[in-house]
């Protein structure tokens, strides 16, 4: 296997100007506020709308979508592959594993921005809405993260 | 040090459905209440204090582990 020549800052850089609403969720997230986990994927969770938009502004990265717009609001996941492998929830709302709806538009209120480079940053949900993402898929993993997660709250606290 | 075990295509599937899986709210919520040892909390609290002295920025540390991901995948296919 070659190096990638993936270039991760153009990545979040198309990402933000995209316009689309587009939350990194997952462990690159957590990576980013601090916690060394490893994963080899990107997950963004995206309103149906938005996917048109996203999709373009990958596409000049030789990043393409397995799906159309209209079939990731059917489906309501779909990947975006090229160098690298972006998971896409396309949703307006999800329900977690002990019954809470999160709605899409209130975690986006409560968005964080981290800077990642000059004039770039990464739009992620608060703490709080991270763990409740990760309630999501309710995996082994997922628990792990979200202890770490309310260990890293508490210590920022 | 002893040599990481090698794994079939058919293991190594198996180890992945097994980590994929989907826990009962049950299972899910007695992991999560599971409470910490001082010594997980101390690991925990040192490890974390590491990585962000060693990478201070977001960035850096998302390159950091897109690296060691690549390297393990490398590895991995030996």
């Amino acid at each position: 296997m070659q190096a990638s020549q993936f270039d991760e800052l153009a990545f979040f850089r198309a990402v933000a100007d995209s316009g689309a609403r587009a939350l990194l969720i997952g462990r690159r997230a957590l990576i980013a506020l601090g916690l060394p986990v490893m994963t080899r994927d990107y997950d963004y969770w995206i309103p149906a709308d938005d996917a048109g938009a996203l999709n373009e502004a990958l596409r000049p990265l030789d990043m393409f979508p397995t799906r159309s717009p209209e079939e990731a609001r059917r489906n309501g996941r779909y990947v975006i592959e090229g160098d690298e492998h972006v998971d896409v929830l396309v949703a307006r709302a999800v329900g977690t594993i002990d019954g809470t709806m999160v709605v899409f538009d209130d975690v986006w209120q409560r968005r964080v921005h981290l800077s990642v480079g000059e004039d770039v940053s990464v739009a992620i949900p608060s703490i709080d809405d991270l763990i409740l993402t990760k309630k999501f898929a309710a995996r082994p993993r997922d628990v792990d993260d979200i202890r770490w997660l309310e260990r890293l709250r508490a210590t920022k606290r | 040090m002893s040599e990481i075990p090698k794994l079939t295509p058919e293991q190594r599937a198996e180890l992945e459905a097994w980590e994929e899986r989907r826990l009962s709210p049950e299972e899910f919520a007695a992991r999560l209440a599971a409470p910490w040892t001082e010594q997980e909390r101390e690991d925990f609290d040192a490890l974390v204090a590491w990585f962000n002295r060693r990478y201070p920025t977001p960035i850096e540390r998302l390159k950091a582990t897109r690296h060691l991901e690549m390297q393990w995948r490398r590895n991995r296919l030996r």
